[in-house]
């Protein structure tokens, strides 16, 4: 019954093209999460971005991934990743490979290693914050033609200083709109 | 560095009142061009982290330190402590430890006013520690009788501009500190320059002599 018969005219209609390769998809806003109720000590990792609400003692490694720690997130650890943006409360270290953002609800005690670090108006923190050390492990990564992959090993697509909001960057050229100039 | 004598912005300096205001500042301009002769400069802020301050004092500056001394002080109705060790404990908390210095540029604001000279000589030495030869310190001493009860979050809006909101009544009594007192109490630092301004503060630049 479902067999073509031989004198059937063959359909003259072309085939519809193959679809194309398969192209990397943009990333989505969708992000794991750390539910609020939970509590993990130990070193979290992965290659998808990332939402604390809950707590976490040790280490998060998410090399070239975004963390947010949210309202409710409770995080006694050092933080590798491509953007964090702290709502809630950290202790411990940041590094960004392209910034580091602290919202007005924010709290940090802890050292901040980014090309960019902004501090909304009404977080707190205390700690250093170094811009140049992130500024030249980005120089050195991008002279390597390596892509920012891992923890700490800075790697932005922008320029610093090119951040829509309050940036910071490496102390290499005069100010704009500033009046004082380097000799 | 030729000390220069302080200069008066206006005859009739007016006084601190509550709101919000700016200010012209000179010994900004000063120090940030002290700032931009050293290489790899590092910045010491005393007072609270304000982003848009942190984005301004990082042109100059790659390397920051917040120590947030004015929250300290504000989570401390009583004031900071009087009793030597319990002072000295709390600044080696809330100050840097010594491999992250030396400092170029210290931001005092208006601390020292909170500080009785004992505190402030107790200060002056741990923050010594932090500096090498010139490094500066940038401190606002209050020239009027009465001053916030709380230091004030001073926000750098540029190379001349000051902006700062005072939102508790007046009430606390300014303590008045002149030149020869900042010399005394602060005996590793000497007063470089000062600059008197409308509002009731004279901004007060201080090196360090090694």
């Amino acid at each position: 019954m479902w067999k073509k018969k031989e004198d059937e005219p063959i359909a003259t209609q072309p085939t519809p093209p193959p679809p194309p390769p398969s192209r990397p998809q943009p990333r989505t806003a969708a992000a794991a999460v750390i539910g609020p109720s939970v509590t993990i000590r130990g070193e979290v990792s992965g290659q998808e971005d990332l939402r604390i609400q809950g707590r976490i003692e040790g280490k998060v490694a998410l090399g070239g991934q975004d963390v947010t720690v949210g309202k409710s997130g409770k995080v006694q650890a050092d933080i590798h990743a491509k953007s964090i943006r702290i709502e809630g409360e950290v202790v411990g270290d940041l590094y960004g490979e392209q910034e580091i953002i602290i919202e007005a609800s924010g709290q940090v005690t802890g050292n901040l290693v980014a090309p960019r670090v902004i501090l909304e108006n009404g977080s707190r923190f205390k700690g250093s914050i170094d811009m140049e050390s992130a500024a030249q492990l980005t120089q050195a990564r991008s002279l390597q033609g390596k892509p920012g992959t891992g923890a700490g090993h800075g790697a932005t697509t922008a320029p610093p200083g090119a951040a829509a909001r309050q940036p910071t960057s490496p102390a290499t050229s005069k100010p704009p709109g500033d009046p004082l100039s380097r000799p | 560095m030729k000390k220069t004598s302080p200069q008066r912005w206006n005859d009739a300096a007016s006084q601190l009142s509550p709101g919000t205001a700016q200010h012209h500042t000179l010994a900004l301009k000063y120090v940030l061009r002290r700032l931009l002769e050293r290489r790899h400069a590092r910045v010491l802020d005393l007072g609270a982290a304000i982003g848009s301050n942190v984005s301004f004092v990082g042109r100059y500056a790659p390397k920051l330190y917040v120590s947030d001394l004015h929250n300290t002080l504000k989570g401390r109705p009583g004031g900071l402590p009087k009793d030597r060790k319990q002072f000295e404990r709390l600044l080696s908390k809330d100050l840097p430890s010594d491999d992250l210095g030396p400092f170029d540029l210290i931001l005092a604001w208006d601390l020292l006013n909170y500080l009785g000279g004992e505190q402030m000589a107790i200060l002056g030495r741990h923050l010594a520690r932090l500096c090498r030869q010139d490094s500066l310190i940038f401190a606002l001493i209050t020239n009027s009788k009465e001053m916030p009860r709380q230091p004030i979050g001073f926000r750098i809006i540029d190379t001349d501009t000051l902006s700062y909101t005072i939102d508790s009544d007046l009430g606390r009594p300014s303590p008045l500190f002149k030149e020869s007192d900042l010399n005394r109490w602060l005996a590793d630092f000497e007063v470089e320059t000062s600059f008197l301004l409308r509002n009731g503060f004279q901004e007060y630049v201080l090196s360090f002599s090694e």
